[in-house]
């Protein structure tokens, strides 16, 4: 039984300084990476994914943070506007850009559902459809450009996918040797060391899905990732000249790249 | 240009995928904790995650409060079916407790004509709620002896109920709320957004369902009914028992419109020779006698975009707020 309606508040209970709560134990006010491990992430149901989805204070960058019971967090960086770095040509489509575009068609959206013009003139009913269809495409082409631009090739972090050893095992067989093959720093030299990636880079691959299925393109994804493969390589010390790659641009930005937090 | 890197690679991964034993996913669910500035966002339809459970919470203090949450209610109640090695995969209510708040506000004759022969197939212990439309106290009430509360109407019912209202809940119910911008929040810069749906969330309610814009009702209704019918709550209707717009009174003025539409669609129709929306529902009805495991509410949304016209516009609005909940 609610006694909302009847409720008053005083105007001093308004005015006054908001106290805090004291917790129920005494617990320090910060975790440790234990603790938080422990009380927030282990306790999810192992069918359970949390990714957090945030911007950085510049809002140029999107963090990605995939969390799962028993495993560490892992952490992705993406600056939004990487693909510019590999190809100038290209329009930016940085937060703002999307943002201004989906609030943009928020708007729209609004005002036509609400839209009281005269129905009764000609025409006036196929104009309403034709906006609200063409608002309709011009949604599904922003979430398209969010994908393709922001995620790139880690969409794979959201995919909700099997995870059978003996086929990541021998897919992360098959990787190293085609970076062997094409990777220059890793030519020439019989004791190179293995490679061995997180299993969660692994599933960013296989997360991208079957190129066997003729919707998906997986090239500029693929290629997003290789970026990435070589910058983790760079970051351990291999020296990798992109040009000597065979990759279409030597100017690339180092800023991306997945932290372990353990 | 296609690169040969890329190339093998792609064909390292398309053997992977041949090497799998079953691509089957089961029961996995994926909550994205969302940042201030992000709520906007229609996530879920992203291409490579539509279709997925996705569910999403502001924050992973919330998550941890509906897991332990869960828990205590598990440990609570262990009686028969807690089985120490299956964890939880989420909330469970009965199908038997819930409200529905139908056109409360008299004008939506359209969606009071097609969802109300549905809400009646419902338990009969359930408390259906049209005109006149409950005041706040009611609404209070009614939102707490309840574990499902649906909600057809304009808004998110703030008229009934205001956020102060839902907030002050002991125990928010998991809450339908379609209608125009339900689970829309505010930004303010720096500071925490403010809703209803995150009232909901912040009263404790498991999950709460809402439109992230305004929505025209034909195409809610829609979705309304697919959702209700992969969850569990009803079954798919009976072929034509959606009204065709023939109410030409107090209805609001898009739905006039969509009359038109009808019209014009039909002549279409007719020369597919084939009704796009009554054959595919007859088909899922076969499918479902077969008994398969149930339905999230979270996965019961995935697959009700695409019962709208308006697959983006009208059906990437719909969202869940919270945890998987799945009726028992």
């Amino acid at each position: 039984v609610s006694r909302i309606e009847n409720e008053i508040t005083s105007k001093e209970k308004l005015l006054q300084w908001p106290v805090t709560v004291k917790a129920s134990s005494d617990k320090p006010v910060s975790l440790t990476w234990t603790q938080f491990q422990e009380e927030y992430i282990d306790i999810l149901p192992s069918a359970w994914t949390a990714i957090s989805i945030s911007l950085n204070d510049a809002e140029d960058e999107l963090l990605l943070t995939r969390y799962r019971s028993g495993q560490s967090p892992f952490i992705l960086r993406l600056p939004m506007a990487r693909h510019k770095s590999r190809d100038l040509d290209e329009e930016i489509f940085d937060f703002h850009a999307g943002k201004r575009e989906m609030l943009e068609i928020i708007e729209l959206a609004n005002f036509s559902a609400h839209d009281a013009r005269h129905m009764s003139v000609k025409g006036a009913k196929t104009q309403w459809w034709a906006e609200r269809e063409a608002l309709d495409k011009r949604l599904a082409e922003l979430l398209v450009n969010v994908e393709n631009i922001w995620l790139g090739g880690f969409r794979g972090v959201f995919a909700q996918q099997r995870r059978e050893q003996n086929a990541l095992v021998k897919f992360q067989k098959e990787l190293q040797k085609i970076l062997g093959r094409h990777l220059p720093s890793r030519q020439g030299r019989s004791q190179a060391k293995p490679l061995a990636f997180d299993s969660r880079i692994i599933e960013l691959f296989t997360g991208l899905g079957d190129p066997s299925d003729e919707e998906l393109d997986l090239d500029e994804p693929l290629m997003d990732l290789m970026y990435f493969v070589v910058d983790i390589l760079q970051f351990n010390g291999e020296k990798c000249a992109y040009d000597e790659i065979d990759f279409d641009s030597v100017s690339f930005s180092y800023r991306y790249c997945a932290l372990r937090l353990s | 240009m296609k690169l040969q890197i890329v190339v093998e690679t792609g064909d390292a991964l398309r053997n992977y995928h041949a090497m799998l034993l079953s691509s089957e996913i089961t029961n996995e669910h994926t909550i994205l904790i969302l940042d201030k500035k992000l709520h906007a966002f229609p996530w879920e339809s992203l291409p490579s995650l539509r279709n997925q459970s996705i569910s999403r919470l502001p924050s992973l203090a919330d998550l941890q409060q509906r897991i332990l949450d869960l828990r205590s209610l598990e440990s609570s109640t262990s009686d028969i079916s807690s089985s120490p090695e299956d964890d939880v995969q989420g909330h469970f209510i009965p199908r038997s407790s819930g409200a529905s708040i139908l056109n409360p506000s008299g004008d939506l004759t359209n969606t009071q004509a097609t969802m109300q022969p549905i809400l009646k197939t419902l338990p009969s212990s359930w408390l259906h709620t049209t005109v006149p439309a409950p005041s706040e106290a009611q609404m209070s009430n009614i939102l707490s002896s309840h574990e499902l509360m649906l909600y057809f109407g304009h808004g998110s019912g703030a008229q009934y109920i205001r956020s102060r209202g839902v907030k002050k809940l002991t125990k928010a119910p998991t809450a339908w709320l379609m209608g125009c911008s339900s689970a829309a929040v505010t930004e303010h810069g720096e500071f925490e957004p403010s809703g209803m749906v995150l009232a909901y969330l912040s009263a404790g309610s498991p999950a709460v369902v809402g439109t992230l814009w305004d929505v025209t009702d034909k195409d809610c209704d829609k979705a309304s009914v697919k959702a209700g019918e992969i969850w569990g709550l009803w079954d798919a209707p009976a072929k034509e028992e959606m009204p065709k717009g023939k109410n030409k009174g107090k209805q609001r003025e898009v739905e006039k419109v969509r009359g038109g539409r009808v019209a014009e669609r039909r002549k279409f129709f007719e020369a597919s020779a084939g009704d796009e929306a009554s054959a595919p529902l007859k088909k899922e009805r076969d499918e479902s006698s077969v008994p398969k495991q149930k339905a999230s509410l979270t996965q019961a949304i995935a697959g009700c975009r695409d019962a709208c016209y308006l697959k983006y516009l009208n059906g990437a609005a719909l969202v869940v707020y919270g945890i998987p909940v799945y009726l028992k």
